[in-house]
């Protein structure tokens, strides 16, 4: 019941409730019950990332990776990765955020919750300034959420994609100095 | 460009959109804005902004 009940809560943007329901049931919960265990520490684990509790986020989330990936909740095994990227993203550890969502997108195939591994690539690679690169990953989230559908993804990625269009005008602007009007 | 922004006012239209997405729309605006030196609507748009506005793309609460 505490199970259902933080998933309804996750589902209705409920986070306070989301984190303490999710923490009774997983003391509740069979240490057999890998199912059960891996989704309610990824909502744990998702709450707390909204909520900016990171430190907490990456524990809940590495729990869920472990339980999830030993009983082969696919759904829940990608979606712990790419938000342990999102932890170290926003830590500004970027090269360990694109190596969790670098690993997602080998797991995972055509999976929807991809959109956010290679939306999150395509905005590494904006930081990096590797505009090719990002419009690449930016098609490939774009592709991928045709079949998952949410909005906001989409609309992340349309607004990177304007940031990318813009950012490649102006590398077209731009002309290196040469220092010929020096002295 | 318009082909983009015109994808985002059909999603904000459909209505999927939580609110501090739209106000992502509306802070991208304001930035591209500013890059091309167009202060006035720039201006305009951040004047929309909230406070609770947070512009990193990995973050959202």
């Amino acid at each position: 019941m505490l199970t259902a009940q933080s998933n309804l809560a996750r589902t209705r943007g409920d986070l306070p409730r989301t984190i303490d329901l999710s923490r009774r049931a997983l003391e509740c919960v069979p240490e057999s019950d890998l199912i059960d265990h891996s989704l309610l520490a990824l909502n744990l684990g998702l709450a707390y990332w909204h909520t900016g509790q990171n430190d907490a986020a990456e524990k809940a989330l590495s729990d869920a990776q472990q339980t999830a990936q030993a009983c082969g909740n696919a759904y829940a095994l990608l979606t712990a990765i790419i938000f342990l990227g999102r932890v170290q993203a926003v830590r500004g550890e970027l090269r360990q955020a694109a190596g969790f969502y670098r690993t997602a997108v080998q797991k995972g195939g055509q999976v929807p919750i991809l959109a956010i591994a290679h939306h999150d690539l395509a905005a590494l690679y904006y930081e990096w300034n590797k505009l090719e690169a990002c419009r690449v990953e930016l098609e490939l989230a774009l592709d991928l959420n045709r079949y998952g559908g949410n909005a906001e993804i989409q609309a992340a990625t349309y607004l990177l994609q304007a940031r990318l269009e813009c950012a490649c005008k102006d590398s077209r602007r731009w002309k290196p100095y040469s220092g010929s009007s020096a002295g | 460009m318009e082909a983009i922004f015109g994808e985002l006012r059909r999603l904000e239209k459909v209505g999927e959109l939580p609110e501090l997405a739209r106000q992502r729309i509306l802070d991208c605006q304001a930035e591209l804005a500013l890059r091309r030196g167009d202060l006035e609507t720039a201006r305009s748009l951040i004047d929309q902004a909230t406070s609770r506005l947070d512009a990193h793309p990995f973050y959202r609460s």
